[in-house]
């Protein structure tokens, strides 16, 4: 990967942020309304008391000044003040997003674990009766919408047996690191459990498609030939060629989870970045939205940039330049 | 001095082991603890323990919180007000100082409380313990809204905050209520009894206020015992099935109570067929109350009385007037007498299950006297957005009028319905224009004689009753879920439900 390359890329990354910006500039513009009418909307305000509270949001100006006023304050990491929390959306944000990467990245990085082992080992084993039950299986969990999952794993392991706790994050009253850590793991259980069964049959069978296009390939064959045993070339050639490709799907994966994640939060009451995203838009918070909306874009960018990197540093046949 | 320091630990370690915080489910969010800015429902509701106001309601009585006594100087536009001799949580007196600086600094830094910034001026302390309040307009709605609205915050801690807009006051908020702040998570607020104060829980420690997403995991949280009340109304259908098979979660109880929200169809006054008093009588003549109450509220609903208000507004309701009732043949004897050319009406409803239920029925009762009606159903900002522009012929809606009856000045007053650059300048969205009964609301908002207040209220329901400007339908009961499995000691009020001081003061952990 030549350095002009990544010049570029950066490049790029950089007018795609600037496009992003440009447009939810004009599109929270071009609302009913403007940014200020909560605060002065109420009718029996004399129109002077009004136009002030404009000014100071500074609604006074011309549409070309607050845009460019917009985008210096966005270089500078400032996306403005959430109407709903009464402080800048920038730490709003930052104090959502580890939860948010609690509850997506350990499930995910556990089913692709165990989908690589089980996608290669069912590839082996193509036609066969467990190829084609692991298939079935894997699909029907596919077709399951992943609410009522959870709501089933609330119910069950939540509410009837009464092993894991119904929702929330941890159990505010514990004072101890530990005894929070621990509380954490609990109330994480039954989220990271709905996500892992969601996401492992579907990688299962991206690894198993994978790694029978690899079984195709004439280095296999000369493995073969060459006398090396089934598990060696499992080992050694097939799920070592998957990694490069399953590693963008996961980068890209995850990116898309940060935002996405909303069902999960919404019924086990997990304060992420998708429960917020959720509440700026019921509450017409315009700031945070266009900030969470702008998070999500720069992440995507981020993580496909990544996964290219990664990519290449896992197969060397991936050339960019 | 080892045994001791050892006892003392010992000590705080069990202390902590049997603290007893009650636990209560509220939907949505507690984001921000700035009282000036409250978003949510679950903000609204909290607050209230952290931070009090000069005057409150008890039994539509204005009564006083922080203020010990007060007198009113119509004539100059002030009001006098005494204080009680109370503490902040951090140990500090409450002074004038502290009211006059939380009550300048909503008219300076424009705070958005718009009554307030219309009509209110300034604050001066004169002593101690008195402060003046100023107004640029003094009546008795004012009077019973300011006081009751700004809440009193320490000058010490805020008086370095340059821009109370941007500020979450989520570390430490200091306030002079019952409750003190003990720390706010992402998904909970605890709060902890101030003992200074003469309203705070005797036997529990505190409460832990848990944000929850939606009502049925609430509910699953207290059958399980997680939640011991459930800070919200509770579903019609899961009270009915509750209270008809007690023994199945013989912990879980409901409390019912009057309501203080009314649900009430409104009439565009700006356009025939809804401008004319006939066609609204006919509607009114209609519709089958009884009906509406059972199907969509499972009977926890109350018959509207002809006069809108509901019985919680007990010191001004005229109960005498009556309840309406369906009547076909008047129904349709009216219809006759009004210009209705058959043509299809639309009612603008909110796409909530209680709003499309009773819009349904609604159509089906007008179907029979030869109304055509059409629903149109949508979410709660497009419903809103449509009633400012006064675009609708008819809108299912509710006012929330037991604590408040003078609200009903917004929503009838002809000055509050007038389009102003397509929008209505108040609440009054149907632009309903009567002479008569602006001067009976006129009356309401000038009186301050309890017996003269009463009267004009007699008199604006009857108005109400003559010219149907828009129709009660019916007034949904209080219906709150609490579990007994922890606390014992819950006490009912019918007033203020289970939720209250009383059951605070009174419950004890099991």
């Amino acid at each position: 990967m030549s350095l002009s390359y990544l010049v570029r890329r950066l490049l790029l990354m950089l007018l795609t942020i600037f496009v992003a910006l440009t447009f939810s500039f004009i599109l929270i513009r071009s609302l009913p309304g403007d940014p200020a009418e909560r605060y002065y909307g109420d009718p029996r305000l004399p129109q002077e008391i009004k136009d002030e509270i404009k000014a100071s949001f500074g609604l006074d100006k011309p549409v070309m000044m607050q845009y460019f006023i917009f985008l210096g304050n966005a270089f500078r990491g400032d996306l403005g003040v959430s109407f709903t929390y009464c402080q800048k959306v920038v730490p709003v944000i930052v104090s959502r997003l580890p939860w948010t990467l609690i509850l997506t990245v350990i499930p995910t990085i556990l089913s692709m674990l165990v989908a690589l082992n089980t996608g290669v080992y069912i590839a082996f084993n193509r036609g066969k009766f467990l190829d084609r039950f692991m298939r079935f299986f894997a699909f029907s969990l596919n077709a399951i919408p992943t609410f009522w999952l959870a709501l089933l794993m609330v119910m069950g392991l939540g509410f009837y047996a009464g092993w894991f706790p119904l929702q929330g994050m941890y159990d505010p009253l514990l004072q101890s690191g530990w005894q929070r850590l621990w509380s954490v793991i609990q109330h994480a259980f039954l989220p990271w459990l709905t996500l892992f069964i969601i996401s492992t049959p579907a990688f299962s069978i991206q690894v198993r498609n994978l790694a029978l296009n690899i079984l195709g390939e004439d280095f296999i064959v000369t493995a073969r030939a060459k006398g090396l045993v089934q598990s060696e070339i499992r080992r050694r050639h097939v799920l070592r060629n998957s990694l490069g490709p399953l590693f963008s799907f996961l980068t890209l994966r995850i990116a898309g989870l940060v935002g996405g994640a909303v069902l999960i939060e919404t019924i086990f009451s997990w304060k992420g970045m998708g429960l917020l995203v959720l509440e700026a838009s019921r509450n017409s918070d315009y700031p945070l939205l266009q900030a969470t909306v702008l998070m999500t874009i720069v992440l995507v960018i981020i993580a496909n940039f990544s996964a290219d990197l990664l990519q290449a540093a896992f197969d060397p046949r991936v050339r960019y330049g | 001095m080892k045994r001791t320091l050892f006892l003392l630990l010992l000590l705080i370690f069990f202390s902590s082991l049997f603290a007893s915080y009650m636990n209560v489910a509220v939907i949505g969010e507690i984001r921000s603890l700035n009282p000036y800015f409250l978003n949510s429902t679950a903000e609204r509701q909290v607050i209230g323990y952290i931070y009090e106001t000069l005057l409150s309601t008890e039994n539509g009585k204005t009564v006083g919180l922080m203020a010990e006594s007060w007198e009113v100087d119509l004539p100059n536009r002030v009001m006098h007000v005494t204080l009680k001799d109370q503490l902040f949580h951090d140990g500090k007196p409450v002074t004038a100082q502290d009211v006059a600086f939380s009550y300048n600094l909503t008219v300076q830094k424009r705070l958005p409380m718009g009554p307030v910034l219309a009509y209110f001026i300034r604050a001066e302390a004169v002593s101690e313990r008195q402060v003046d309040l100023y107004f640029r307009v003094l009546n008795a709605s004012v009077l019973s809204f300011v006081p009751m609205a700004i809440p009193v915050i320490p000058q010490h801690l805020w008086a370095d905050i340059e821009s109370p807009r941007d500020f979450p006051n989520t570390t430490n908020p200091v306030g002079s209520g019952s409750m003190m702040f003990n720390n706010l998570t992402p998904q909970t607020l605890t709060l902890d009894s101030f003992h200074e104060h003469p309203d705070a829980p005797k036997n529990i420690d505190g409460i832990v206020f848990h944000m929850v997403q939606d009502e049925t995991m609430g509910f699953l949280g207290l059958v399980k015992g997680d939640y011991d009340y459930l800070y919200w109304n509770l579903d019609p259908s899961l009270a009915s099935q509750l209270l008809s098979n007690p023994g199945r979660y013989p912990d879980i109880h409901v409390a019912t109570t009057h309501g203080e929200s009314v649900y009430v169809m409104l009439f565009n006054h700006r356009q025939a067929p809804t401008s004319d008093v006939h066609f609204r009588k006919a509607i009114q003549d209609a519709l089958n109350y009884p009906e509406i109450v059972q199907k969509v509220f499972r009977d926890y609903a109350g018959l509207p009385y002809y006069g809108i208000l509901p019985k919680t507004a007990s010191h001004v309701v005229d109960e005498a007037l009556g309840i309406p009732q369906q009547d076909l043949e008047k129904a349709k004897q009216a219809l006759a007498a009004s210009g209705y050319d058959g043509s299809t009406l639309k009612i603008l409803c909110f796409s909530s299950k209680e709003y499309m239920d009773m819009g349904e029925y609604i159509k089906l009762y007008l179907s029979k006297i030869g109304v055509k009606v059409e629903l149109d159903v949508k979410g709660h900002e497009s419903v809103m957005a449509e009633m400012k522009k006064g675009n609708f012929d008819m809108v299912l809606t509710s006012f929330s009028l037991g604590f408040h009856p003078e609200m009903l000045y917004y929503y009838l007053h002809s000055s509050r319905g007038i389009l102003q650059d397509g929008q209505v300048s108040g609440f009054n969205y149907g632009g309903y224009n009567d002479p008569d009964m602006d001067a009976i609301l006129d009356r309401i908002w000038t009186t301050f004689s309890e017996d003269e207040l009463k009267e004009s209220f007699f008199d604006l329901q009857a108005r109400i009753k003559q010219t149907v400007p828009m129709l009660p339908l019916c007034v949904p009961l209080q219906l709150e879920a609490y579990s007994t499995r922890n606390f014992d000691g819950w006490l009912v009020s019918e007033t203020e439900g289970v939720f209250n001081t009383q059951t605070l003061q009174n419950v004890t952990p099991k």
